[in-house]
């Protein structure tokens, strides 16, 4: 199946390097959703990289349509996943993450790895939703200078319906949430990694249409900053685009 | 727990309306002693992530901390309880800064890093636990 109809628009890409992650509500089949809830409900351990083999569902998960489409967009048609992924259980009663990324800072400003995180379930503000950050992913910041943050002015809560997938940046902050509720909130993590380097956009572009578009680059907040680093972050969404577009190196 | 200013603001309401009636009398200041002999004093600390080092810009990330055993604090993903809107609220409010971010930190150019610009403050609290 072609992927083209499931392809990123301009905007939609734009809104990604803007802000650092892109919400896909899929339409999965009725009950996969609920499958993959029981099934990692029964498992005696949580498998850590054998989550896929452990739960064969989600492979129809990460190949739907409409996720690939995303991937494809992002990180070109060749992108691969990763063999590092982990079910994330955030049980009744836990307390908040500290704020976060994953492993360490990239140190450029590339799209070569995204997290996917499927919810099985619905989110609600009670059951452990992720916390993220926007805008965080151009920030070579490492974890330990996170500590002393609690609430952001602009933490986006992720309250989502069973079957969305959160594709971020890599270096995207985030954190789990407290777990109020009375059941277990399941997120799947996988990770996607880019093969070769852009020579060309790989979502659905239109040249034209874009030169309006782009100038969100200068004048949108990912959230509240200094003006000196927003300054700073208009250069760096350009280098970012840019290498999407397949414009060398920068 | 209780916080010696809150105390002391309800002794004085009470007294004012003592004065109306029959007046303050001896056991009334025996109290007003105790209150002021408590010696149980602890350091409530609030992180406040500002946008700029100046305490008049605004508040983007807010960490309040409890000197109680079990105290939480953490993220709360419903919350838009913003008490402060810039550092100067906060010490209007009765915080005393007691760490102000340096302005000549390292600096590039082009990079970005940590969100903000960090002050704590604190305030000497009575518990009575």
């Amino acid at each position: 199946m072609s992927d083209k109809p499931y392809l990123l628009t301009d905007d939609q890409i734009i809104s990604f390097v803007i802000h650092g992650y892109h919400i896909v509500e899929v339409d999965f089949p009725d009950g996969i959703n609920e499958m993959v809830y029981d099934e990692i409900s029964q498992l005696e351990n949580n498998p850590g990289d054998g989550i896929l083999d452990a739960v064969p569902k989600l492979y129809q998960v990460y190949d739907h349509p409409q996720v690939r489409g995303a991937l494809v967009s992002l990180l070109g048609k060749d992108y691969q996943m990763s063999g590092h992924r982990h079910c994330h259980i955030n049980p009744p009663g836990s307390r908040s993450q500290s704020w976060h990324q994953d492993g360490v800072n990239q140190r450029h400003h590339q799209v070569r790895t995204v997290l996917a995180m499927y919810y099985p379930q619905d989110v609600t503000m009670d059951l452990g939703p992720t916390v993220i950050m926007p805008g965080t992913h151009f920030r070579n910041a490492p974890t330990d200078f996170m500590a002393t943050y609690a609430n952001l002015r602009d933490q986006v809560t992720l309250t989502v319906k069973a079957g969305t997938i959160a594709i971020t940046h890599y270096d995207i902050w985030h954190a789990a949430a407290r777990n109020i509720g009375d059941r277990n909130r399941y997120m799947l993590k996988f990770l996607f990694n880019r093969v070769s380097n852009p020579v060309e956009p790989s979502w659905n572009h239109d040249p034209e249409e874009v030169v309006s578009l782009t100038s969100r680059f200068a004048f949108e907040r990912a959230c509240q900053c200094s003006q000196s680093d927003h300054y700073k972050e208009r250069g760096l969404r350009h280098k970012m685009w840019n290498h999407l577009l397949g414009r060398g190196k920068e | 727990m209780g916080v010696m200013f809150t105390k002391i603001e309800e002794w004085i309401s009470l007294a004012r309306e003592k004065i109306k009636s029959e007046g303050v009398r001896q056991n009334d200041l025996d109290q007003l002693e105790q209150i002021l002999q408590v010696k149980c004093s602890r350091q409530r600390l609030l992180y406040l992530q500002a946008t700029t080092p100046s305490i008049r810009s605004n508040v983007i990330g807010m960490a309040q901390h409890e000197p109680v055993n079990g105290a939480i604090t953490q993220i709360e993903p419903d919350t838009d309880d913003w008490k402060y809107q810039t550092v100067h609220d906060a010490i209007v409010d009765g915080w005393q800064a007691i760490f102000f971010p340096g302005q000549r930190t390292s600096f590039d150019d082009q990079e970005i890093d940590i969100l903000g610009y960090e002050f704590i403050l604190q305030k000497m609290e009575i518990y009575d636990e």
